[in-house]
């Protein structure tokens, strides 16, 4: 009887050791899984403060305005040139510079065209 | 020996059922109940862990770095990068651990040029230090070769860097961090002092980082002030220029530049005074501030009115001194045209006119015997007469002997202009009903109307018409300081300045400009005073920030007229 009790309880020993060694070794993968991700969050937060400061520095107003004098014919925003919403109406240029009513006609694919 | 009584054996062991007794049982057994009692301990120690409380999600989280809350990023008012940490690494030692000194300078040396050979070596013979900073902040490449590099004894600490993506356009204004990114100067010095709770509101309890701190500046707005004041420089050979831009109604900063300035990324912060944030740290006679601030003062007392004279025929003579006019019309002046033709000996009879008590009184109303104190460190006490004689009080009615941070006078200006409620100008993005919170009535809403009446005539048609943008209702007072050298006034060195409101029917910005000691150029046919150096920068900044702004043109039919004018009159030119 007694042989027999000592014997159950040594298998359920083995038994639960190894129920035991699983979970911890799973949970070890999964503790690794974290930090692993918690590293890439981490990475990928610097990479956007990163980026962000670059986008910022890159769209400082005095570079802009610099390259826009360089590469646009850009002139600042004159008073007359601003209209309100109820005045559009009556703004409309007469002759609109690109037609869109005009049919089978790809304008924009012209202008591609020709810049070829 | 089989018949011998069993009891007649050891009277102990007749007790039948008792057991064999050994020696030190009770010690054995005492010893088991402890067992049981610790095992027991630890067995409900063990279910109460893994059955009953829960895992906290926290475990796998990283240690923070430091015990000081994250520092956070600063945006401007529409939430652009101002202010932000990057990582980066940074290169130590530990001199015990070395084990060739000679070896490790010239490798270190040849892969991180900037390092002085003989510095190094220096540091690195210290045996009993365990730890000394060879260079803070090297780049990722550096980095990546010195760790290829192998020496050891010879490490890297993570550290985070404070870098301004806008550079130059936010040095004063967001200030800048010491190499352990303590704040030392502008809004950094402000979120580690005392708005260390304003800091702390930002950041959760715990958060590895903290929301940004919203400034009250337009980085748009700040680019164009910042660009036409250094054209303005350069074009009239400025030894110096400023200027402000501020919300009438919530008091906030929205652009402020100072030059000469500096980028706050360089290394070497050792700046000089002249780099300083003039509007702030310096105080300046300017002449356009004191005077709006003599006609708020005449008009909220009623001294005088738009009908009454003032007699301008002959420069006033008080003790020795005479006062004369730059502008001088030698007649009678009705109040407009005292203002519009900026005359001293007008503005300096009103001030008498009215009384030295009650004259202090309004000065002392409107703040000017006060120091302003914003979220930024530097704050300049107002630098008055130290005795009032009748002569003192003439001639501080124009802004002699008078001089003012010009943030406070621009502040005070936007004040009267404000239906007379003076906000305090801050730094941090405030809405207009926080601002109501902290304003203050300095004069009666009918002065502040006749004074936005006498910007706007100033600009129509007295010493500002060039700050005119059509469709803007600009209006302004111009002032053109002698500077004192060597305590006297100099004739030929000027400080000009500009201060003026838009769109004038309902004031919304204010925008102060000034340039010191502009030179005269052929466009300006010779002059030096502000209508002809500071006014026209004042015209070409609104024009270009007021859209921006979302200040909308109204154009009447004089406008129309005029543009078609200068358009035919630019088309026979060309």
């Amino acid at each position: 009887m007694h042989k027999f009790l000592n014997a159950i309880l040594v298998i359920a020993v083995l038994a639960a050791g190894f129920v035991l060694y699983q979970l911890e070794h799973a949970t070890r993968g999964l503790e690794r899984d974290i930090a692993a991700l918690q590293g890439q969050i981490t990475d990928s937060q610097e990479a956007i403060k990163l980026l962000n400061a670059e986008w910022s520095s890159l769209t400082r107003p005095d570079r802009l305005r610099r390259l826009a004098e360089q590469y646009l014919k850009l002139e600042t925003v004159k008073a007359l040139q601003i209209v309100g919403l109820g005045e559009l109406g009556q703004k409309v240029p007469p002759e609109p510079i690109i037609k869109l009513e005009a049919k089978d006609q790809d304008t924009i694919g012209d202008i591609l065209k020709k810049m070829q | 020996m089989s018949d011998i009584p069993a009891d007649s054996i050891l009277p102990e062991d007749r007790e039948p059922a008792a057991p064999p007794q050994l020696a030190g049982q009770n010690r054995i057994r005492l010893i088991a109940v402890g067992f049981c009692a610790a095992f027991l301990a630890i067995a409900i120690q063990l279910g109460n862990l893994t059955l009953i409380k829960p895992r906290s999600d926290q475990a796998a989280t990283p240690i923070a770095r430091n015990d000081r809350p994250p520092r956070p990023d600063i945006v401007d008012r529409n939430g652009v990068l101002l202010a932000t940490d990057l990582a980066v690494a940074s290169l130590y030692a530990d001199p015990r651990k070395i084990i060739d000194i000679d070896e490790a300078v010239e490798l270190l040396t040849a892969t991180v040029p900037d390092l002085n050979a003989k510095l190094l070596r220096s540091r690195l013979s210290q045996p009993g230090r365990a730890f000394v900073w060879l260079k803070r902040q090297v780049s990722p490449e550096e980095r990546d070769a010195v760790y290829n590099l192998g020496i050891p004894g010879v490490g890297f600490v993570n550290e985070r860097r404070r870098v301004y993506p806008q550079g130059r356009l936010t040095a004063h204004t967001v200030g800048y961090v010491d190499l352990d990114t303590r704040g030392i100067a502008g809004l950094e010095k402000f979120l580690d002092d005392q708005g260390a709770l304003y800091t702390a509101s930002l950041s959760e309890s715990g958060a590895d980082t903290a929301a940004p701190a919203q400034m009250s500046i337009d980085i748009r707005v700040q680019g164009a002030l910042h660009d036409e004041i250094a054209r303005a420089m350069e074009q009239f050979k400025a030894i110096a220029g400023g200027g402000v831009v501020l919300d009438i109604r919530t008091g906030e900063v929205v652009a402020l530049t100072s030059l000469p300035d500096f980028n706050p990324n360089q290394e070497d912060k050792n700046f000089s005074s002249d780099q300083t944030n003039r509007l702030m740290s310096g105080v300046y006679e300017l002449g356009s501030v004191i005077k709006a601030v003599t006609f708020a003062m005449v008009l909220d007392y009623g001294v005088s009115d738009f009908n009454s004279l003032w007699d301008a025929r002959l420069p006033l003579v008080i003790g020795s001194a005479r006062i004369t006019d730059y502008h001088a019309q030698r007649r009678m002046l009705t109040l407009p045209e005292v203002f519009t033709y900026s005359s001293n000996i007008g503005t300096a009879r009103m001030a008498l006119a009215t009384g030295l008590e009650r004259h202090l009184e309004f000065l002392r109303r409107v703040g000017l015997f006060d120091r302003l104190t914003t979220e930024l460190p530097e704050s300049a006490r107002p630098l008055l007469p130290r005795r009032w004689s009748r002569l003192t009080e003439a001639t501080a009615a124009f802004g002699h002997g008078f001089a003012v941070q010009p943030l406070q006078g621009a502040a005070i200006v936007a004040g009267l202009l404000n239906g007379g409620r003076l906000v305090p100008p801050t730094f941090l993005k405030r809405s207009r009903q926080e601002a109501e919170t902290f304003a203050k009535t300095i004069v009666k809403p009918e002065t502040s109307d006749k004074l936005r009446y006498l910007f706007r005539l100033n600009v129509q048609q007295g010493t500002a018409t060039k700050a005119d943008v059509v469709g803007y209702r600009v209006g302004g007072k111009t002032g053109t300081a002698e500077k004192v050298i060597d305590g006297s006034y100099s004739k030929t060195k000027n400080l000009s300045s500009f201060i003026g409101a838009f769109p004038m029917d309902d004031p919304q910005y204010l925008l102060l400009v000034m340039i010191d000691e502009p030179q005269a150029t052929p466009e300006t046919m010779g002059f030096t005073t502000a209508g002809w150096n500071a006014v026209p920068t004042a015209a070409k900044i609104i024009e270009r920030i007021a859209p921006m702004l979302g200040v909308r043109p109204v154009l009447t039919q004089d406008d129309l007229d005029k543009l078609a004018k200068d358009a035919k009159a630019r088309k026979k030119e060309g």
